[in-house]
């Protein structure tokens, strides 16, 4: 626990501790934007008929939540490893390095969350956005999203462990791949059958329904509409104990394999 | 009771894409006891940080076996880390935003130390190292001997039984040196339990520090013992530098065969004086006695005498030359 909170408060120096804090709160509050700002003009702009906007950017604020949990785990291991040359000493601690990364992933994940919670308080009333939150869902799709996330920035991480180059297009290639695919942004049904069945699939687009379910009190296309609310949590909890369980494993033995190969203290300079 | 380190018939051998493998090292043991400065060295790509790094859970041996504190590193590496701290020189590791303080105090909690037992050490051991007053510098301000003492404050806060030090002096200047050195020394002291092993390329280092030097080479170990020792038995004669008023080739003729087969007399002379100067290599300490009375005996008075000590590095440069030299003779380069 004391490593958790530790590695959290590393994550929130990392990302804080450059600026003053008042630079900081509007960094935070700026930050999000650019993820948005492209949906807003495509469906607030152009799109208006289609009256897809709520959906479209809901659902992309709360894929950009999970994308910074990947990306910070994914990243994580090659910052400290290549950057901050930290990444042996903390493989030598008692904290495992799952703990770790969760830990410093939760204060991103924290930091992001309230980054939109800031933005939805202009976007709502100037966008006329549906907003009608049930807390309880929002709190426990919250956390199980982030267990989505980590579960697959743990298995990234564990990749990076055993690459000594970093490939950030590959990263971006992935996680902009599932993103189009995850119906973020429109709604697959509106597609051949297809592309409904290959949304279902993958991890994210349960949490984000639950989430643009949760905020604005509808049900906004017909995309999941199958599943009720609470069967919809059900599910975002199963892939969550899934991944997260796959994550786990995979970072182990990325771990281990690190330790055969000499990896864990890898420069490239070397 | 177990001793600090075991290590017993060490390999490694690291693939490589579309190279030979490479035999890092090949059969490596020593043990260490508590109490002890242990040290490795040896010349670049001697397998040096090879072995701290298994010895450290860092990486997994090819065969054979370690023990720290009694458990094996491969298979309980999980009880060996909590045991154990590592620092490693010659590099800038530490969270460049975080200060002196933030770093080390975070570094504790990965221990899961209570804060204020870990303040305090922090408090004790910045002290120490003579950076108190930088508590609250960011650490990417920091020359490099400051981040090489906040390195070594990290790996003693958390009360380790065995401190591995990878050239902790590396590209250290000698004051700072100097701190490190006297601080690992004075921490050994500190409790029954503790142990060090350090790799060093300086000979003056391990002469200074280590109990016992082991001298590594191209991943063999070709000599364990007390830096005294070591001296010794690559040379085991005493050398004397004589210089006196007068002695001519003929009279030298004379004294060296009266000192006898073995002991070997070469006359030169004194750089700044210009007088006789004789070098003498004695089979045994005790002739010099003999010797200064045939000088005598030849009518040369002394104006000047000193014992020539050998280093640890003639010691080292002669073992591992000769090492070459075995090579060389056993497998001609194809
Ligand atoms: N991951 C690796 N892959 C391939 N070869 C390696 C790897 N790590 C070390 N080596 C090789 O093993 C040999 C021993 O390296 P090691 O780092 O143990 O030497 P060292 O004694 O610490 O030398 P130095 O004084 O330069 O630090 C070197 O020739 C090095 O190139
Ligand atoms: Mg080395």
């Amino acid at each position: 626990m004391k490593g958790f909170l530790a590695s959290m408060y590393v994550g929130l120096q990392i990302e804080s501790n450059w600026t003053k804090k008042w630079v900081w709160l509007l960094y935070l509050a700026a930050y999000p934007i650019g993820s948005f700002l492209a949906v807003i003009i495509l469906y607030g702009v152009f799109g208006q008929k289609t009256g897809l906007l709520p959906y479209a950017l809901y659902g992309t604020i709360f894929y950009y939540s999970l994308s910074m949990v990947f990306f910070d785990m994914a990243f994580s291991v090659h910052d400290d490893r290549e950057h901050y040359q930290t990444l042996k000493y903390i493989f030598l601690s008692s904290t495992s390095y799952r703990t770790y990364l969760c830990g410093r992933a939760a204060t991103r994940y924290l930091i992001a969350l309230a980054g939109i919670a800031i933005n939805l308080c202009w976007l709502v009333p100037v966008l006329h956005l549906p907003f009608h939150p049930n807390w309880a869902y929002l709190i426990a799709g919250a956390v199980l999203g982030y267990l989505v996330a980590a579960g697959l920035g743990l298995a990234m991480a564990s990749v990076f462990l055993l690459t000594i180059k970093l490939d950030v297009d590959v990263v971006d290639a992935l996680f902009g791949g599932m993103f189009v695919l995850s119906g973020a942004l429109f709604p697959p049904t509106a597609f051949p059958a297809v592309f409904a069945r290959i949304a279902e699939l993958v991890p994210m687009s349960p949490f984000i329904e639950l989430m643009r379910r949760a905020v604005s009190g509808q049900i906004l296309t017909s995309f999941l509409s199958d599943l009720s609310t609470f069967q919809l949590l059900n599910r975002v909890a199963l892939s969550a104990a899934v991944l997260f369980a796959l994550g786990s494993v995979l970072v182990a033995f990325g771990s281990r394999k690190a330790q055969q190969k000499g990896y864990i203290d890898v420069t490239t300079a070397f | 009771m177990h001793t600090a380190i075991q290590v017993e018939n060490l390999t490694r051998v690291f693939n490589q894409r579309g190279k030979a493998p490479f035999h890092a090292l090949r059969g490596v043991s020593f043990d260490v006891s508590y109490g002890e400065i242990f040290g490795l060295l040896g010349p670049n790509g001697a397998g040096k940080t090879t072995t701290i790094k298994i010895m450290s859970t860092l990486l997994l041996p090819t065969s054979g076996s370690v023990a720290v504190a009694g458990f094996d590193v491969e298979k309980d590496y999980a009880r060996v880390r909590p045991l154990i701290s590592l620092i490693s020189g010659g590099e800038t590791s530490g969270y460049g935003i975080l200060t002196v303080e933030e770093q080390l105090w975070m570094f504790s909690q990965f221990y899961g130390m209570e804060t204020p037992v870990a303040r305090s050490r922090i408090e004790e051991y910045l002290k120490v190292v003579g950076m108190w007053d930088s508590r609250r510098q960011q650490m990417n301000r920091l020359s490099t001997g400051m981040r090489q003492k906040v390195n070594l404050v990290r790996g003693l806060v958390t009360d380790p039984k065995v401190l591995f030090l990878d050239e902790p002096t590396l590209g250290v200047d000698v004051e700072a040196s100097v701190i490190i050195r006297s601080i690992v020394r004075d921490w050994v002291q500190g409790k029954p339990e503790r142990s060090v092993i350090l790799t060093t390329h300086y000979m003056a280092e391990a002469d200074e520090l280590c109990s016992r030097v082991a001298i590594i080479n191209h991943g063999l170990i070709l000599a364990n013992a007390a830096p005294s020792q070591l001296k010794q038995d690559l040379d085991s004669r005493a050398h004397y530098e004589i210089t006196v008023d007068r002695l001519d080739g003929e009279q030298l003729g004379l004294i060296t065969a009266f000192m006898g087969e073995g002991n070997d007399l070469v006359l030169g002379a004194d750089k700044v004086t210009n007088s006789p100067m004789l070098v003498a290599h004695l089979m045994h300490e005790s002739d010099i006695a003999r010797l200064i009375a045939a000088l005598a005996g030849q009518g040369a008075t002394l104006e000047y005498m000193r014992k020539l000590e050998p280093t640890l590095e003639d010691a080292f440069l002669k073992m591992v030359g000769r090492r070459f030299e075995d090579e060389e003779a056993v497998s001609p380069v194809s």
